[in-house]
């Protein structure tokens, strides 16, 4: 096979004359369902709120005491001139049997019970975030939030790469690290972030910080990249003379260096 | 700009590019199709400032290879039957171009952006070095793997 035939086959992988239609309409949808989804958040908080306030004064009042005489009340607009009566004296059957409820629960539990928080749908995407001085970079690179072992790999290269350096990689696994002039050497399979001229090793975790199991420094080279964990990172950073944190939310798979 | 245009404009410049990495990484139109429609509101949604469209372009390249990759990790994905793949190859040697398809999917993950833009886009190595963000020996590296991979099992193809 020579190069030729290689584009030639690799030229048969077309999409379809559709998808940009269908990439299109549900990019479109997406967006919709984003907004929709932020109304309901703000609607469920509403309702939730109003949930709470008519529960808090049924309890303090009772449904008993609510007078059950009619008031008619008129409407009136410019489109609708008819008089229109409405009894608002009475509250609604659904409402009654929703606070009957609120209430039986709460006698069961001694605790008011709110209404069940809608849950909100997550996107229907894995959507990873590392924020780099309010930057997300997470898309571009490798992160790996490990919830279990309390670390998350980090793309080492690319946060110092936001954060002004640059680097030159040598070799597959070596790189000089240019930073405010200086160089350092970076081992990516050694783990190891040297100053040029000197043997101090840059990649430790700070002493304060919540350690590693066994206080090593979990890394890897991922696809090109030398990922380290969040807490060498935060070290590394110091010791670089960054005044950055570096903060990992697990559950949210967050990570923020600011 | 409305997003609507701004997703016509950048589908034009780099969606069948995007498709066929994609596509390479997980061997099926409806992965990848999921994986463009992903990078495309990543992109519509952040919105990131590029410097020039040579940096838009190597987000976009960088962030599809990087989903690939996330997918391809996810325990819910489910494996893809390498022989289930469909082509819109017009002429004669429909097969063969089948073929030499798989072996490219079926290289190690860390290759396939290398093989694809360089022998497909005619990327040099320096600019597929600054795209990926990797040294240019070791695009030379990844090349040179693909080859003597590639090599090999076409060779074992053309014996069978």
């Amino acid at each position: 096979m020579n190069k030729k035939d290689l584009k030639n086959s690799l030229n048969q992988i077309k999409p379809d004359p559709y998808l940009e239609t269908r990439l299109n309409a549900k990019i479109q949808s997406h967006s919709v369902n984003s907004t929709v989804k932020s109304r309901k958040l703000t609607v469920s908080t509403a309702v939730l709120c109003a949930a709470i306030i008519v529960l808090s004064v049924s309890a303090g009042i009772g449904l008993q005491n609510i007078p059950h005489d009619t008031t008619n009340v008129s409407l009136s607009n410019n489109y609708a001139p008819e008089t229109a009566s409405v009894d608002v004296s009475q509250p609604s059957s659904d409402l009654v049997e929703i606070l009957n409820s609120q209430k039986e629960s709460a006698n069961e539990t001694g605790n008011y019970v709110a209404y069940s928080v809608p849950t909100i749908e997550t996107n229907y995407y894995h959507k990873q975030v590392l924020l780099v001085n309010g930057k997300d970079i997470a898309p571009e690179y490798y992160v790996n939030f490990d919830k279990t072992k309390n670390y998350t790999l980090l793309p080492f290269t690319a946060i110092l790469e936001e954060l002004g350096a640059t680097t030159q990689w040598q070799t597959e696994t070596t790189a000089v690290i240019t930073l405010n002039g200086a160089k350092y050497n970076l081992d990516a399979e050694k783990c190891t972030l040297k100053a040029d001229g000197s043997d101090v090793n840059l990649l430790v975790a700070l002493e304060n910080e919540e350690e590693l199991p066994g206080n090593i420094p979990m890394f890897t080279i991922y696809d090109g990249e030398f990922v380290l964990d969040n807490y060498t990172t935060q070290g590394a950073l110091k010791a670089l003379g960054f005044k950055h944190k570096v903060t990992v939310n697990y559950d949210k798979e967050i990570a923020t260096i600011q | 700009m409305d997003k609507n245009t701004d997703f016509k404009t950048i589908y034009n410049k780099y969606g069948e590019m995007l498709y066929r990495i994609a596509f390479v990484y997980l061997g099926n139109q409806d992965d990848t199709e999921d994986i463009l429609q992903d990078v495309f509101v990543t992109l519509l949604h952040n919105t990131p400032k590029f410097n020039n469209d040579e940096h838009e372009k190597a987000w976009l390249i960088r962030t599809t290879q990087n989903k690939c990759i996330n997918l391809l990790k996810s325990p819910n994905r489910k494996n893809t039957d390498i022989d289930d793949i469909q082509i819109q190859a017009d002429d004669d040697s429909k097969d063969l171009h089948i073929d030499i398809i798989k072996q490219v999917i079926a290289l190690p993950e860390k290759y396939k952006s290398a093989v694809i833009l360089y022998y497909y886009n005619d990327y040099s190595v320096t600019e597929i070095a600054k795209i990926l963000k990797i040294s240019k020996s070791a695009v030379k590296m990844r090349l040179k793997r693909s080859r003597e991979l590639l090599k090999i099992q076409l060779e074992d193809y053309n014996n069978e």
